[in-house]
């Protein structure tokens, strides 16, 4: 595997003049530059040859922020103490890209996803950070929905999507430090799955219940039933004609098939040793089960990568089996054809500090980090084996090609087809884009992703 | 012995049916304590006192008359017995004998006019355990346990339900379902987007909280909150200002129109948006060397002469040294001022009966009419010569004859639902639902926010409608639709039903583990049979079990396996009665 070596060119300085000049000049507001790439493409209507390619997403939120140049935009030439004991990053199976030492599992398959490297969304707070990651909007008037709601809300329920399991799907808790569904309202919640995927059965919360056979089930059902003085007594007048329906679907996901998609006992014993046997790793394969179950938008809330203290260490424990689930999943959904319609996007609200914090009471630890950080991104029409954006020698700054937020989400909605015009309503009788016309006022973008659509 | 009981019964049972005169009850009386008797020799304890032997065979009469309605099958019996017998529709356990619509106070006077305009007859008067559990939640988000429900079912005196009122109103139960509901409107909440901080959110509660508790004039309290100067951890009303995303003075008076005007800033001319907004254009904010303070104060260096409009059209000049957030707060506060007392009487009125005379609660004033204007406007007076007391108000409304409909309604259901023909059912709300759930099965849960540091973390067994900061939520409280308290807007609370909450109530570890290791409920297990029924139903749905239900329990039990045939069928039960719709409903 050959590194290709970098040459000092006078395009590449005129390249770096010119984007410091972008980044000091962005420091007042979004530059012209900036503006006219969207305008520009506005006015094209550019469809990617992309669009329309995906039917699922399956997101990973590494939520707490994982250091980018540890893991995909290592920087081992910055020094100790930047890059700390990972100065060894590794080639990967794609000419010219290497990612971090404790991912040799995804080193194998680096040409089918592609590296953010450039991904700026300047918070450093978590909640102003994650809202702005999963909606690509700055906090302001609305409370925006984020990209999970907004695609159930799309390829979901106006989709006609009837299937048992919500069009929404987290593993395992809500995410918490946001609202996923904003103004969208309660409907466009996901579905919490609660338990814990290692367990067998996973007691998908509301669908399983350990100890309770299906014959039990079955009676309880006929209890319920028979408890009707209630219902009879309003029999003719339709107010419980809702919770009449409710109930029905909720016993048809507990007694009909559509539960079987959480259980993973049926996989095979391979299977179950690519992935792993930990946590994260049963959630990557039921959310490859809930793919092909058709369930548009699954989140895995993958946390505890908020490492200000312990950080190397906890990279030592957790890389390891994060890079082996997320291989596993890549080519799981490669090999069954589903890649090409699956987007894997991988995540955090934002990266660490690329200079270590030595001082007590860190001894070894990273901050966080908006001003630059990595995200990956793979299948749903995305071109693999690339990297889009650079960042500077240490990794703390942009210094080719901003990404923001609201770029990665407009295109993940390009390849799912979703109308880039399209729009929503708020309680207040407004209607908003989903994707705004021209970035918004302190954001940093690059325009869509079309370097991989 | 048994003779003895028997001729008690007879007794019992004649007296009784003096008081239910309709004829059809006899043969069925009869029948039903002829067989509750025997159930009774069963009990190993049984009472042996005479006397307690008395009130309960008054209590069987109860429940014999709450079986009616479901004793299809024996009625036909009852009938080819009985020649010459007018079908006489069988009542409902949820209703009391009255036919008649006695009106009480004014509001009775008033819907009863609008119902007989559009020929729609009023619901039936609703039974006393209906009233008692109804009466708990609305004002306090509980339920009556065993012993009070007993005592009230039984009590004969005719100021039994003003009594119960009165005593509901002067429990702090009440002062926290008030604060909780100020809570939504005023977005009482700790982080993103309100961002208030959780000392401050704290403190703001802890305002409303005091006012209510003192039982202080719902415009003072407005009124102090509007002119409020100082620290947002130390003058916690002063929070007002800072419970919104921007702090600027379209933002704020989009607030105070939304929250104390029932209506809607966008829906205002943009003069009337500008006249608004001027009124608080003075208000700075400061920070101190205390972590997250906030000082909210007016403007010194903004000291003009000020002309303001007001949204009636009334315009007010006032002097440098005046300030303008004082005059707007007195033309708001004043009696007379239908913005004020008609938004808060229309949202009291809709918080406690559970269907608003204007809806959206928060669009009063555009297009949106009332479904009763005279009741509305009668009820801002009757606030108004209270001195806006919302305990006063809250006890007109539930003594009302209008309050103790029952929920199944005598003319088109939507109808009724709309004009106050009938008690409206809807879906408990998350907060009041799992602390009636905990309170039932003694169980607690945990309110803890880890974010931000400091964490804020309750002693276990809080009650979540206590809970002063929105921020703080469960998956269960989401799930149920508490509100977010993002924006304020009524709608934010969502009551619909929906298939996540059903498998939640069916299937979660959450509710099977409170349903089975409820140390009341494993006393009824361990009881089993009709100790278990009745037990479980009066904590669980607050009234006695009806035959047919009783039937059904003992007839799924023979089903049973030998294993399965005491406590597990009894949990099932209990698990059903957590299910069903009369348990999760209002009503």
């Amino acid at each position: 595997m050959k590194k290709k070596i970098e040459k000092i060119s006078r395009r590449k300085f005129a390249k770096d003049i010119s984007s410091t000049v972008l980044y000091t000049s962005s420091i007042l507001g979004v530059s012209m530059f900036e503006r006219s790439l969207y305008a520009e493409q506005a006015k094209k209507k550019l469809r990617p040859t992309s669009f329309g390619k995906a039917k699922s997403v399956i997101q990973v939120w590494m939520w707490g922020g994982p250091c980018h140049i540890d893991t995909f935009d290592p920087k081992p030439e910055a020094g100790y103490d930047f890059c700390g004991p990972y100065n060894k990053p590794i080639s990967t199976n794609v000419d010219g890209i290497r990612i971090g030492q404790l991912m040799p599992n995804l080193a194998k398959c680096a040409d089918k996803y592609s590296i953010l490297r450039s991904v700026c969304n300047g918070q450093n707070a978590h909640e102003t950070a994650a809202y702005l990651t999963q909606t690509g909007r700055m906090p302001g008037r609305y409370v925006f929905p984020c990209a999970g709601a907004v695609v159930s809300k799309f390829k979901g329920y106006d989709a006609g999507y009837n299937k048992m399991i919500p069009p929404y799907i987290v593993m395992t808790q809500p995410q918490g430090r946001f609202s996923e569904s904003g103004f969208l309202g309660a409907k466009y919640k996901p579905f919490a799955t609660g338990g814990d995927p290692s367990r067998i059965p996973f007691a998908v919360e509301g669908i399983i219940a350990p100890g309770i056979s299906r014959d039990r089930q079955k009676i309880r059902r006929k209890i319920l039933e028979s408890m009707n003085t209630f219902n009879t007594s309003l029999a003719s007048s339709g107010y419980l004609k809702q919770a009449d329906e409710a109930i029905d679907q909720a016993y048809n996901l507990v007694l009909g098939d559509a539960g079987q998609v959480f259980d993973i006992s049926k996989e095979p014993a391979e299977i179950r040793k690519e992935y792993g046997s930990d946590k994260f790793a049963n959630s990557c394969l039921i959310a490859r089960r809930l793919v092909e179950y058709g369930v548009p938008y699954i989140t895995i809330n993958y946390g505890g990568w908020d490492t200000h203290k312990g950080h190397f260490e906890e990279m030592g424990r957790k890389l390891p089996s994060t890079d082996r689930a997320i291989a596993a999943l890549i080519n799981d959904l490669d090999r069954r054809g589903l890649l090409e319609s699956t987007i894997v996007w991988v995540t955090g609200e934002f990266g660490r500090g690329p200079k270590i914090m030595w001082e007590p009471p860190y001894f070894g630890g990273r901050g966080h980090w908006g001003s630059a950080f990595s995200m990956l991104l793979a299948g749903g029409g995305f071109k693999g084996g690339q990297v889009v954006g650079k960042t500077d020698k240490r990794g703390e700054y942009v210094e080719e090609r901003y990404i923001s937020p609201g770029d990665v989400i407009g295109s993940i909605y390009s390849n799912l087809g979703i109308d880039p015009d399209a729009t929503l309503t708020t309680p207040q009788g407004d209607v908003v884009r989903i994707v705004p016309d021209k970035p918004e006022e302190g954001i940093h973008s690059g325009g869509l992703l079309t370097e991989i659509m | 012995m048994f003779l003895m009981k028997y001729i008690f019964l007879f007794f019992a049972f004649v007296a009784s049916s003096l008081i239910v005169y309709s004829q059809d009850n006899s043969a069925q009386q009869t029948k039903k304590n002829q067989s509750t008797s025997q159930v009774d020799k069963k009990k190993s304890d049984a009472p042996k006192n005479v006397v307690q032997k008395k009130k309960n065979n008054a209590k069987k009469v109860d429940s014999t008359k709450k079986s009616e309605s479901v004793k299809v099958a024996n009625k036909k019996k009852v009938d080819t017995k009985k020649a010459n017998k007018k079908t006489v529709k069988p009542k409902s356990p949820y209703e009391s004998d009255s036919d008649s619509f006695v009106a009480v106070n004014e509001i009775d006077n008033i819907v009863a006019r609008n119902l007989k305009l559009r020929s729609l007859k009023p619901a039936r008067l609703c039974s006393d355990a209906v009233y008692i559990r109804r009466v708990h939640i609305d004002l306090c988000g509980t339920i009556p346990d065993e012993k009070q429900t007993r005592l009230f079912i039984a009590d004969k005196s005719p100021d039994k339900y003003a009594k119960l009122v009165d005593s509901l109103l002067a429990s702090e139960k009440f002062t926290y379902r008030m604060t909780m509901r100020f809570g939504d409107i005023f977005r009482i909440k700790a982080e993103f987007p309100v961002n208030l901080w959780p000392n401050a959110a704290q403190a703001y509660s802890r305002y409303i909280f005091k006012s209510i508790a003192d039982n202080e004039s719902y415009a003072k309290m407005i009124e102090k909150m509007l002119v409020s100067e100082g620290s947002n951890f130390r003058n916690g009303e002063v929070n007002f200002f800072r419970a919104m995303q921007s702090k600027n003075s379209k933002s704020i008076a989009s607030c105070v129109a939304l929250s104390l005007m029932g209506m809607r800033f966008e829906k205002m001319s943009e003069a009337d948006q500008h006249n608004l907004s001027a009124f608080f254009e003075r208000l700075a904010y400061k920070s101190t060397k205390e972590w997250k303070e906030e000082i909210v104060y007016n403007d010194p260096t903004k000291r003009t002469q000020f002309i303001g409009m007001f949204p009636d059209a009334s315009t007010v000049s006032l002097a440098s040294h005046q300030d303008p957030r004082e005059a707007f707060a007195k033309w708001l506060t004043k009696k007379g001022n239908p913005y004020f007392s008609k938004a808060i009487t229309n949202r009291i009125w809709y918080w406690v009966f559970g269907q608003p005379i204007v809806s959206p609660v928060d669009d009063m004033f555009s297009e949106n009419k009332p479904a009763n204007a005279e009741l509305l406007n009668y009820l801002a007076k009757y606030f108004e010569s209270t001195n806006f007391d919302i305990r006063k108000l809250c006890k007109h409304i539930v003594l009302s004859r209008v309050y103790r409909q029952s929920f199944i309604p005598r003319c088109e259901p939507n109808d009724a639902k709309k004009y106050f023909a009938v008690y409206p059912v809807s879906r408990i709300d998350a907060e009041a639902l799992v602390d009636i759930i905990c309170q039932i099965t003694n169980s607690a849960e945990l309110y803890e926010s880890t974010t931000p540091e400091p964490y804020t973390k309750f002693p276990a067994g809080e009650s979540a409608v206590a809970l002063p900061d929105g921020s703080i939520t469960t998956s269960f409280l989401e799930l149920f639709g508490k509100p977010s308290r993002d924006t304020g807007l009524d709608s934010e609370r969502v009551c619909n039903p929906s298939a996540s909450q059903k498998l939640h109530m069916i299937n979660s570890r959450h509710i099977r583990s409170k349903i089975e290791r409820s140390p009341y409920l494993q006393g009824l297990y361990k009881l089993g049979g009709d100790k278990f029924l009745n037990g479980a139903y009066l904590a669980i749905l607050n009234r006695y079990p009806t035959p047919h239900e009783r039937a059904s329990f003992f007839k799924i039990q023979k089903m049973r396996t030998k294993k399965e045939r005491n406590a597990v069928n009894c949990i099932d039960f209990a698990w059903g009665l957590f299910n069903c719709e009369e348990f999760i409903n209002r009503h």
